[in-house]
């Protein structure tokens, strides 16, 4: 049987601060590729997305939020079991925001099996801004909660 | 006891980025309109000045998410107006043909997406899809048919890495055209239904006296050639944008707003395309504009959905028209010498004229750029259309009012991002 496709896609602008928090996690994590995992870097352009997450099993989804949390502060939600939040990830400058594309798919049944969703808390989203030094530290958490992530979903691929 | 009433959106949905509006109603007179943006707005100006002329189209792109493929063409024929440079043959092709795919892409979006759950009231297009999955399936399957453009031309969905100064870096052999040629058949077959959808649906009874501004072309339906033109009697040269277009700073934005020196506000985007080169769409898109109930030009910019899904069309058609002709050239670009030049350029972005200047040195290192997008252009529209629309409608309650005036400001599918970033409305009736 072949291994079910897990794929970790970061989400992000690289121009706008915190807001490359997810495509900075993928590229972390790209430094290890963890073996047989899929590693996609996206804009949240939400078609882009509904496409990539349609052809997996699993997709662990990065992305920076303002929720009006503390900065660097780490969400996850486990987005194949419940509608996600409304104000969630909605900081994209996309209209059609990475959460409608997570709606959109579950609306017309093309969620994966399994989605699970890390937002990281960013606090400078302007153009040109560097990253804040609380999100740059809670990459490292993201990184290491992701491969653990993995770990699991990897043991539940080859239990099957 | 005056009697004040404020209507305040703190957040608009469904708008590109983020902005306000405040609309103020004192003893049931409409006071005050603000379209709110904030943003830093001019960074990537400051950004470009003192990079290479080669940075230009790529740096630009990232300004919006929605329509890169509009900044890069701005940018690369600023760059060869400035140079002397003309891109001729299937060159010039394939810039228009990836411009076919990101106005394919961004209208059915805005169209479906972020303005048809006005008309059809609901909350917003995922809503549209558990009562009408079909369409919502067609409508992004059509969408990707724009996106498979852009990433066959542009190397990639969003922020396309393969459109340089002089052409591409890389052209499609005619072969790679083959799939997309199939897609393209059934989206032709798509617009038709989209088009005959939102014909159907219910518009508010408006229409205002416009300065339409477009670009206008001889022989094409305007992408990225043509003079700057107007029904009021503008007809200019690129490079003489400056003299007749002029950015004021409004203090309740961050985004300047755009006025014609002679006159005052206009409008740019589909609409005033449309109205100004109706006569250059093919037959199809023409014979379906009649049939939706549109005449040569339109004023009513609630039926600009219509207008987005006649584009749509066009753009698929046109799309289809450029690949069977397509013979692959010997070089994807031609020689670029950069010398001390100022270049211009206007493009049709899907909302309307994107503006870019730039100085070079003798090498070609950006001494000064300017930008000017479509939705800064269309601010002090929209809020003119406010202006007019309020006080015809002032009696409704305040959630439908908030509700028909968030429609109107999305008639102009605001790129507020590109613009600058964030919208939040106020109805104030005290």
């Amino acid at each position: 049987m072949d291994s079910e496709k897990i794929i970790v896609i970061g989400i992000g602008n690289e121009f706008r601060g915190d807001d490359a928090a997810g495509l900075l996690v993928v590229r972390r994590l790209k430094k290890k590729q963890p073996a047989g995992v899929e590693l996609r870097e996206q804009s949240g352009e939400a078609i882009a997305l509904m496409e990539t997450m349609d052809r997996a099993d699993a997709v662990i989804l990065v992305d920076a939020v303002q929720s009006g949390v503390e900065a660097g502060q780490i969400h996850r939600y486990d987005a194949s079991e419940q509608a996600m939040p409304a104000q969630f990830l909605r900081c994209s400058t996309h209209n059609f925001s990475v959460h409608d594309a997570i709606e959109m798919a579950r609306a017309l049944g093309k969620l994966p099996p399994r989605l699970m969703v890390y937002g990281i808390e960013g606090s400078r989203f302007e153009p040109g801004a560097e990253l804040s030094p609380a999100v740059q530290t809670a990459l490292v958490e993201t990184v290491q909660r992701i491969n653990e992530e993995l770990q699991i979903l990897m043991g539940m691929n080859t239990d099957a | 006891m005056k009697k004040t009433k404020i209507i305040k959106v703190d957040y608009l949905a469904r708008v590109e980025g983020e902005g306000a509006l405040y609309l103020k109603i004192e003893d049931k007179k409409l006071t005050d309109v603000k379209l709110k943006i904030f943003e830093p707005p001019r960074f990537f100006e400051a950004f470009l000045r003192d990079r290479d002329y080669t940075e230009a189209p790529d740096i630009t792109a990232r300004i919006c998410g929605i329509c890169p493929v509009a900044y890069q063409m701005s940018a690369v024929h600023a760059m060869e107006n400035a140079f002397g440079i003309q891109v001729t043959g299937p060159l010039r092709d394939l810039r228009r043909l990836i411009y076919c795919g990101e106005w394919i892409e961004s209208h059915i979006l805005h169209a479906f997406m972020l303005h048809a759950p006005d008309f059809l009231g609901y909350q917003d297009a995922i809503q549209i899809a558990k009562d009408h999955k079909e369409l919502i399936e067609n409508v992004l399957r059509f969408k990707k048919t724009g996106n498979e453009i852009v990433a066959l031309l542009g190397g990639r969905e969003i922020h396309p890495i393969n459109v340089k100064v002089g052409g591409f870096y890389k052209a499609p052999r005619r072969e790679d055209f083959k799939s997309l040629r199939e897609n393209l058949k059934w989206a032709r077959d798509f617009a038709v239904e989209a088009v005959r959808f939102v014909a159907k649906l219910p518009f508010p009874d408006f229409e205002r006296d416009y300065e339409f501004v477009a670009l206008q072309h001889p022989d094409e339906y305007p992408f990225n050639e043509g003079r700057v033109v107007s029904n009021k009697g503008l007809d200019i040269d690129v490079s003489q944008y400056d003299d007749h277009f002029e950015e004021q700073h409004v203090k309740h934005s961050n985004a300047l707003h755009s006025v014609l020196k002679e006159r005052d506000s206009y409008f740019v985007g589909p609409m005033a395309r449309y109205s100004l080169n109706h006569a250059q769409l093919p037959k199809i898109a023409r014979d379906l504009a009649k049939e939706a109930g549109l005449g040569k030009t339109c004023t009513n910019p609630f039926k600009s959905i219509i207008i987005r899904c006649i584009e749509s069309l066009f753009a698929v058609d046109e799309a289809l028209r450029i690949i069977e002709n397509y013979e692959m050239p010997d070089q994807p670009a031609v020689t670029v010498e950069p010398r001390a030049a100022t270049g211009y350029a206007c493009t049709e972005a899907p909302r309307g004229i994107l503006y870019h200047r730039y100085r070079m040195d003798e090498k070609g290192i950006i001494q000064d750029a300017k930008i000017v997008p479509p939705t800064s252009q269309n601010q002090k529209t929209i809020e003119n259309d406010l202006w007019a629309f309020v006080p015809e409608h002032m009696d409704q309650a305040d959630d439908k009012l908030q509700w028909q005036c968030e429609q109107a400001i999305r008639n102009y599918d605001p790129c507020i991002s590109c613009a600058t970033h964030f919208l939040k409305m106020d109805v104030d009736r005290g």
